[in-house]
């Protein structure tokens, strides 16, 4: 991979911002953030696909491994089609008088720093860079979820802000422990943060002190995770953002923060033996999905059930990670992958649809299929791929994991999970199926004709995308990307 | 030190792991004193502009503390963490916070779920505590059990019933600013700091952190008349 490979990806969105801050245009801002978005998602295939067996480092401070690769994949590629998508959708925004046209540059400049600072999480070596770049990520996303500034929006934000803070505190101190531990083998310095080092020397690390230092840092990333009971941010910054930012957030942000937890775990793996980390995972995994169910079943808002759905999702991919063993690590990549198209197809599909008829509410929305028959067709066949069924690529994951939980003769975890996922299929498609096929309400009946713009056919372009990808990855998962989860997962089993 | 296993070992670094005696003892006695009267003292703060300037002291003894940790030490660096501290901690937040304070006036009271005393046996308590835990469970093998490491689990546990017990928005940023007062205890009395620029970001996120709180707390403010986060309660289910 050449040198400046890496850099160039990390300066995409930067450069980007650069004219949003400069200009007043909102067009300006636009074309910008469009082009940025195009060159980020070359940049970041091109680092996914060049990141080989062995990892790369790149002066000052950056590091690329297939666990890297991985999540750079889904940043570049749902961050592109969520600036894509937000073109024609924040547009409308001003038509609908939600908000002001001089914030649309605004709304890119934020949305810009917001993925910048999600790659640098992705690409750091050093876990205080690491923390420092998903602290960053919370303020930059707080201040969009709490964009539109009516009441609902900013109680979300101010809760977003401040439970993610505390939890982003305690991760700081999980930081400072493994530090302390580091500093008695590697001497003090950078390198006693470095993750390859620490890696490397972590079974001379001091075991009570990882032990400490995992079990706090998990509470504290778990809560930007969306883990339960740290949970209780999630629906309201999901449902109160702009819906191209839910999908950033849902599909991106919760991945970044199971992506720290995933090193973490790497080095705990490596330090302590499997047994230690690998529990406290599957506990919090299992805890998630189950604590996320009963709202999935009761929901009347829409995006809030797509919020309570990536709670679930995100307890599957750490119960995956809990359940250990190549298969197991495998199976929570692949969902990681699967989950961050799927949702963030859905999210931006269910906006369009949701910005047409102006309500959230999933009775209202009912029969939408009758003035948005291609929306409404997307919304179900997306609803059938969040939920798990077959032929799309969430199946494949949650699958993988079950099968790792039986073959690892964890019968009673992968009976429970197969129980769970049951419900909580029952819990999606319960709410989502009458969208698409129940009778139109009176909104869809009374709803005005629209034409859609240019901006319009890109969101469209991005979602259909998106979409592709998960009914493909449904089918067969390129040979290519098998190739990286497993090297992915072989980073964090250490094996 | 630190016992190490049949691999060589870093050489041990000079920590204040260990109570330094004579007048560098003292006054680090002293200082370990002001961090936790000041916790105490912002849980039950009349207003959030008192609570703001009690926590410009905690943070200055924060800062004193690294400043005998470099003086005793030696190390160059962290005269860097001190000055870091300074500049951010001790003068830039808390002037944010007592602009934000002034701003909001005479809407700033001091609603709290509990009565003045409960909360003050609570902090108390909870010192205690924190004390016991650590001594208890002495994470065999190191050496966090001077005074520094219970002092710093005290702050993160005073600096949470901050957050959990005043109503008002400004508190519960001065909670959570506790709380990482707290972790730079913890890391300045284990390691002297993490390393300066992992510290430059670290203090650079608290600051952006407290504005966008602050900004939040403004438009909360016109958006919903008060500051009162308990009846932000519109989110539900």
């Amino acid at each position: 991979m050449p040198h400046l490979l890496p850099f160039a990806l990390l300066c995409t969105p930067l450069l980007a911002a650069l004219p949003c801050l400069l200009w007043r245009s909102a067009l300006v801002a636009e074309w910008a953030v469009g082009l940025g978005a195009a060159i980020m998602l070359a940049l970041g295939i091109w680092v996914a696909a060049a990141a080989g067996a062995r990892p790369a480092r790149f002066e000052p401070g950056l590091y690329v491994d297939a666990l890297t690769a991985v999540l750079i994949l889904v940043i570049s590629a749902v961050g592109a089609a969520v600036v894509l998508a937000s073109l024609g959708y924040m547009r409308r925004e001003v038509e609908h008088k939600r908000l002001p046209a001089s914030l649309l540059r605004w709304y890119y400049l934020w949305l810009q720093l917001f993925l910048f600072m999600m790659l640098l999480s992705a690409l750091a070596a050093n876990l205080g860079i690491l923390w420092t770049g998903i602290e960053c990520t919370t303020v930059l996303s707080g201040v969009l979820v709490g964009f539109y500034r009516t009441p609902e929006s900013l109680e979300a934000a101010w809760k977003y802000v401040v439970i993610c803070s505390l939890g982003i505190a305690l991760a700081l101190f999980g930081t400072v422990l493994i530090y302390y531990s580091a500093v008695q083998v590697v001497g003090q310095g950078n390198s006693a943060l470095d993750w390859a080092t620490l890696a490397g020397v972590a079974p001379r690390l001091d075991s009570h002190l990882l032990r400490l230092s995992f079990g706090v840092m998990l509470v504290g990333f778990g809560t930007k995770a969306g883990l339960a009971p740290m949970h209780t941010w999630l629906p309201d910054a999901h449902s109160q953002a702009p819906t191209p930012i839910s999908a950033a957030l849902s599909a991106v942000l919760l991945n970044c923060a199971l992506y720290a937890i995933l090193r973490y775990h790497a080095i705990a793996v490596r330090a302590l033996g499997p047994d230690f980390s690998s529990h406290l995972l599957l506990a919090f995994g299992l805890f998630s999905i189950a604590v996320a169910i009963p709202f999935l079943l009761v929901q009347h808002d829409v995006k809030r059930l797509l919020a309570y759905s990536s709670m679930e999702h995100m307890g599957i991919i750490t119960a995956a990670a809990g359940i250990g063993g190549r298969l197991g690590l495998f199976a929570a990549l692949l969902h990681l992958v699967n989950h961050a198209f799927a949702k963030s197809a859905m999210f931006l599909n269910m906006g369009a649809i949701i910005q047409r008829l102006g309500t959230r509410n999933i009775r209202r929305l009912g029969g939408a299929a009758l003035l948005l028959p291609g929306a409404s067709a997307i919304a179900l066949l997306g609803g059938l791929a969040l939920a798990g069924s077959p032929p799309f690529g969430p199946f494949l994951g949650e699958f993988t994991a079950v099968r790792a939980a039986f073959q690892s003769q964890q019968d009673v975890v992968g009976a429970l999970l197969l129980l769970l996922l049951a419900i909580a299929f029952g819990g999606l498609l319960l709410h989502l199926g009458p969208i698409a096929l129940g009778s139109p309400s009176h909104r869809v009946r009374t709803a005005k004709p629209a034409v859609a713009t240019a901006r319009d056919r890109l969101g469209l372009l991005a979602i259909g995308a998106l979409s592709l990808v998960v009914l493909l990855f449904g089918i067969h998962v390129p040979d290519g990307l098998v190739t990286l989860l497993q090297r992915a997962a072989d980073v964090v089993g250490g094996f | 030190m630190h016992s190490c296993r049949a691999l060589p070992c870093a050489p041990p670094i000079l920590t204040l792991t260990t109570r330094p005696q004579g007048l560098g003892g003292t006054v680090l006695a002293l200082l370990i004193l002001v961090l936790l009267a000041t916790a105490i003292l912002i849980v039950i703060a009349p207003t959030a502009r008192r609570a703001a300037a009690l926590l410009a002291c905690q943070s200055g003894a924060l800062a004193g503390i690294a400043l005998v940790a470099a003086i005793l030490s030696g190390t160059r660096e962290i005269y860097l963490s001190v000055a870091i501290t300074v500049a951010i901690k001790v003068v830039l937040v808390p002037v944010l916070l007592l602009r934000v304070g002034s701003r909001v006036g005479s809407r700033d009271t001091s609603a709290m779920y509990l009565g003045q005393r409960t909360a003050t046996i609570l902090a108390i308590g909870l010192i205690l505590l924190a004390y016991g835990l650590v001594r208890a469970t002495a994470v065999a093998g190191t050496l966090i059990t001077g005074s520094y490491f219970p002092t710093s689990v005290a702050l993160i546990l005073v600096g949470g019933l901050t957050m959990i017990v005043r109503k008002k928005a400004l508190l519960q940023v001065i909670g959570l600013i506790v709380i990482e007062n707290g972790i730079s205890t913890a890391s300045m009395a284990t390691t002297n700091g993490l390393p300066p620029v992992i510290e430059l970001g670290v203090a650079f996120d608290l600051l952006v952190t407290v504005l966008l709180l602050g900004i939040l707390t403004f438009r909360i403010g016109t958006a919903t008349e008060t500051l009162d986060t308990s009846t932000l309660k519109r989110l539900r289910g």
